[in-house]
């Protein structure tokens, strides 16, 4: 028959280290804690991004549509786009532009067409 | 301190409820767990994730066992879950070397001999040889911790005890 080798059994009061039951202790109460605290602060953080992100892109398209050119046919003046379309070495593109951004150009922009093209 | 008593501790105070139950039952649990790794920082780990979740289940603890065996349930399967996922990641990522160690260093410390033995088994292989050789667990039971048949089980566990028995026979 064969020898049985002695395998010894293991002994957790040898093994363990000293006071180790009470650090072990401290260091669960401590983790307990900290995800118990966290929970909370965790959601509100994840709340309050989600809202943030949602408030700037809402903002960002609000912007962007409120900067959306008018329809260029009801922006234009007949006169002006006329004179764009029939008499290019007077009135550059950069000109027409400004007639767009400009109303209160509009008419004297189309009235300085005929009488002094220095307006542009 | 008793069952009761610290259920009764848990109740008023949940903080020194805790610290009750940690402090009876931490060294059973580190000898039941420290064998099954690989050093003393993966115990402590499982240790404290054992403790954990014994403190969310506590309170709907019905006691139709003892803490002791609820808690050595709980012992188990995480212990079975931390092999199962870190060292099998580990291994699959060739991250796997044990750490050196005193245990590494020569000893007539029987213990560390022991756990230096051990520390020659795959993981898996030694949790069922622990579980088995020094806990008693029917061949059943460990089969439905690892999730493996039964048969699998014991050739794992026989070839872990041949490994040890040549280790220790050299020894002597």
């Amino acid at each position: 028959m064969k020898p049985k080798p002695n395998i010894p059994r293991f002994s957790a009061s040898e093994a363990m280290p000293f006071n180790y039951a009470q650090d072990l202790a401290d260091r669960v109460l401590s983790r307990q804690t900290i995800s118990k605290s966290e929970f909370p602060k965790r959601y509100t953080y994840l709340f309050l991004g989600a809202a943030g992100i949602v408030l700037l892109v809402g903002l960002f398209y609000r912007l962007n549509v409120s900067k959306q050119p008018p329809p260029i046919a009801e922006a234009i003046p007949k006169q002006v786009l006329e004179a764009y379309l029939w008499n290019e070495e007077q009135i550059s593109e950069a000109d027409l532009m400004l007639v767009l951004t400009g109303a209160e150009f509009k008419e004297s922009a189309i009235y300085g067409l005929e009488t002094d093209p220095l307006i542009f | 301190m008793t069952d009761a008593e610290i259920l009764h501790a848990f109740s008023k105070n949940q903080n020194q409820g805790m610290r009750a139950l940690i402090s009876a039952f931490t060294p059973y649990l580190y000898g039941l767990v420290r064998p099954m790794m690989f050093s003393h920082d993966e115990t402590d780990e499982v240790l404290q994730r054992v403790f954990i979740f014994a403190w969310k289940g506590l309170p709907n603890f019905r006691g139709d066992s003892t803490l002791k065996t609820w808690l050595h349930r709980i012992a188990l399967r995480t212990a079975w879950k931390y092999i199962d996922k870190e060292h099998s990641r580990a291994i699959n990522t060739a991250e796997f070397r044990p750490e050196p160690s005193s245990e590494d260093a020569p000893s007539a410390n029987p213990q560390l001999i022991l756990l230096k033995a051990l520390s020659g088994l795959p993981p898996k292989q030694r949790l069922i040889f622990v579980l088995r050789y020094f806990e008693n667990l029917p061949f059943a039971e460990l089969s439905a911790l690892t999730q493996t048949t039964e048969g699998n089980v014991k050739a794992q566990y026989h070839h872990a005890r041949t490994k040890l028995e040549q280790y220790f026979l050299l020894q002597h």
